[in-house]
């Protein structure tokens, strides 16, 4: 019975979160879904720029891998696209942000966790920078310089989907 | 991976926290929405919210209090905030329902119990550094209590299991500490041993020994008897380990600042000791403990002598030998050769066949140059001017520069005789600084052993009637006992040591300046391949 709770579990549940997500889609995502019919646990998000900062305007590409163990265990979340941002690996993509480490709870959803990242573009932690360059132009408070090489990646950048 | 600092970490949190709140809020809000109710607690705290849902469940949960328990059929399903199933799923396999706190999250026991085991297991990576022990809710942070059995051997194992884990790592350092303790102090035993010989060290080490005996009979318990031991034979327990440590700090400059002041301590003490105390019953003339306390003073001197007299000399033989001597050592050179030239037409008979005698000539002539030009103080960078000994290094050896030079038979390390009691520290401390630790500490606790062995070889060496001591009284010279004749043979050997390094350098510096390229042969090459 626990074993088949444990490997029914993250199915069912994903199944559910998925059918939420319909119902009442995220605004800050684009598209959220699987990337295949078949494999359920590897979702892909496309997650919009934040209107009013520099990302406005920017669509990123997110790769979403669901442990067997969801959710007991956070999602693992990297940015396809690269984004410039303090806390984002710009090569990797990896994230940098407690709520995918150690703050996780099986409380958060595939969505909530997203609109968190999404909360991370607006509130960059820059003293615990995966990208270096960016944080110490936020460090140096040279906000002009750091909002025009984010837009600057921002454009040239854009994820360009399968539906542009 | 870098983690977010911890203030910045607690706003972050508390902030995400608030958002997950109202997510959560959201989700099940929009959760519920989707099957046309509100949440039971919604209801509960603001039953404004579901004015609008049938009057006939309003008044059912009116009647109900917080005891969200109980089945509610005609309510909303409830929704596993883990599994995120919810009741119209339940089969016969579902766990019960749980609603561990005040807020609107409620579970599957199953789901919250896989939960909190995997909150608990001591492996999860995102738990490490977290807090520890309580289990909150997620959405309103209360504790989510458990009820377990309790077993009276589970829970001691496990504190014992804790205690031992946090008593890790001062096991660990009272262990090396004992283990590095114990080895000193038998280090300290050995040294006496090989110093003393075995009856004095017997004697010295008496209570020791004793002490164990006193052991095996006692009635108190093992600990009492330990530490009255430790009380009664402080001065050996102390004293034995500091042996080895004292050596080793001798070998470096570390402590040359207080170890000057070991032997006060014991000048200090040993008006109030018992004089019965071991230490002092070996009496003659200079006492086992007195010379012993002594010797920090004689090696400083040994040192300070070396320091002022040898060191210029063997440095500029060392620097000799670079590559590249400076600027001030060419010209030396040159100058030397002048020298030389003259003192080789003087010797112009001895030279071919009594190279070695030639060689002193050369350093005696080289120390007069040094030593002048360090008098004038003009040019030379390094100890001149704080150093007028240096001409007196030179000494009786030393003929002045215009002197006919010395009769060429002189064995060649004469000019170092004199000053062989000096020490070298400056060798030392290059060694120390540049290679082996190893070689100093081994170095130091060999020392005891070799200073033994040169006594035992003095005691042979020696005429009998100055070693051995007369069998009716007390010993009537310092060499006739055997810590004597050890202490004797330790400055011996440092001395000799010293001299016999000092001579090697001095010659590697000869050496070094008749080295010559020599010219291609052609004769002997051209006749070799027939």
């Amino acid at each position: 019975m626990a074993s088949s709770s444990r490997t029914t579990s993250p199915t069912k549940r994903l199944l559910t979160e998925l059918q939420t997500y319909q119902s009442d889609p995220n605004e800050a995502l684009l598209e959220l879904g699987p990337v295949d019919d078949n494999e359920l646990t590897h979702w892909r998000a496309v997650m919009k720029g934040v209107p009013g900062t520099a990302y406005e305007g920017g669509l990123w590409a997110l790769d979403i891998q669901i442990p067997s163990t969801y959710p007991l265990s956070p999602p693992t979340i990297r940015f396809m696209t690269p984004i410039c941002h303090p806390n984002v690996d710009f090569k990797t993509g990896e994230i940098c942000l407690d709520l995918l480490k150690t703050s996780w709870t099986p409380a958060y959803t595939i969505t909530t966790t997203l609109t968190s990242i999404h909360q991370l573009l607006t509130s960059a932690e820059p003293d615990s920078p995966l990208n270096v360059d960016i944080a110490q132009l936020f460090r140096q408070e040279d906000y002009v310089g750091a909002e025009a090489l984010i837009r600057f990646y921002t454009e040239t950048e854009r994820y360009v989907g399968r539906r542009r | 991976m870098a983690s977010l600092p911890p203030q910045r970490r607690a706003a972050r949190s508390a902030s995400g926290s608030d958002s997950t709140q109202q997510d959560l809020n959201r989700t099940n809000s929009e959760a519920y929405s989707a099957t046309s109710e509100d949440s039971q607690t919604l209801l509960l705290n603001s039953p404004p919210a579901s004015s609008s849902k049938p009057a006939a469940g309003g008044a059912n949960k009116d009647a109900q209090p917080a005891s969200s328990l109980a089945p509610q059929a005609d309510t909303e399903p409830r929704k596993c905030w883990i599994c995120f199933t919810d009741e119209t799923e339940d089969d016969e396999n579902t766990s019960e329902w749980r609603s561990p706190c005040p807020c609107a999250l409620v579970a599957h026991e199953k789901c919250l119990l896989d939960w909190i085991a995997d909150m608990e297991a001591p492996t999860a990576g995102r738990r490490a550094g977290g807090k520890a022990g309580k289990i909150l809710c997620p959405q309103c942070k209360s504790e989510i209590r458990l009820q377990r059995p309790r077993s009276v051997v589970v829970d001691t194992i496990r504190v014992g299991e804790k205690l031992t884990g946090a008593l890790m790592i001062p096991a660990f350092v009272a262990l090396s500490g004992t283990a590095v303790y114990l080895t000193a102090k038998m280090l300290g035993t050995h040294a006496i041993i090989q110093v003393f010989g075995d009856r004095d060290a017997y004697q010295i080490l008496e209570p020791i020994l004793s002490g164990q005996e006193e052991l095996q009979h006692g009635h108190a318990s093992v600990v009492v008897q330990t530490l009255h031991h430790m009380a009664r034979h402080w001065r050996l327990s102390f004293g034995l380990p500091l042996i080895p440590t004292t050596l080793i700090l001798s070998r470096t400059s570390i402590a040359d600042g207080f170890l000057p002041f070991l032997p006060l301590i014991f000048f200090v003490s040993s008006g109030t000791t018992s004089p019965g105390d071991s230490m002092r019953e070996i009496s003659w003339p200079p006492s086992a403990a007195f010379s012993i306390a002594t010797l920090p003073y004689v090696r400083m001197v040994y040192n300070a002598g070396y320091e002022r007299f040898l060191r210029p000399q063997e440095r500029r033989w060392l620097k000799e030998i670079q590559p590249r001597a400076g600027t001030d050592e060419a010209n030396n050179e040159r100058d030397n050769h002048d020298h030389n030239h003259d003192d080789d037409d003087i010797l112009a008979d001895d030279t071919d066949d009594e190279g070695l005698a030639d060689e002193v000539v050369e350093v005696e002539v080289d120390l007069d140059i040094f030593g002048e030009w360090n008098n004038g103080g003009a040019a030379d960078n390094h100890n001149a001017p704080e150093n007028p000994p240096v001409p007196i290094a030179r000494g009786p050896a030393a003929p002045p520069i215009d002197a006919p030079p010395l009769q060429d038979n002189e064995p060649a390390p004469a000019p170092n005789v004199p000053q062989q009691p000096q020490r070298v520290r400056r060798e030392r401390e290059l060694r120390f600084s540049t290679a082996s630790l190893a070689d100093t500490l081994m170095g130091a606790l060999v020392f005891p052993s070799i200073a033994a062995a040169v006594g035992e070889a003095l005691k042979y060496a020696l005429p009998k009637s100055w070693v051995t001591p007369p069998a009716f009284s007390k010993p009537t010279s310092f060499l006739q006992a055997r810590w004597g004749r050890s202490i004797l043979g330790g400055c011996l050997f440092v001395g000799v040591k010293d001299a016999l390094l000092l001579y090697v350098r001095w010659r590697m510096a000869q050496n070094h300046r008749q080295r010559k390229v020599l010219d291609y042969d052609k004769k002997k090459h051209g006749k070799s391949p027939k």
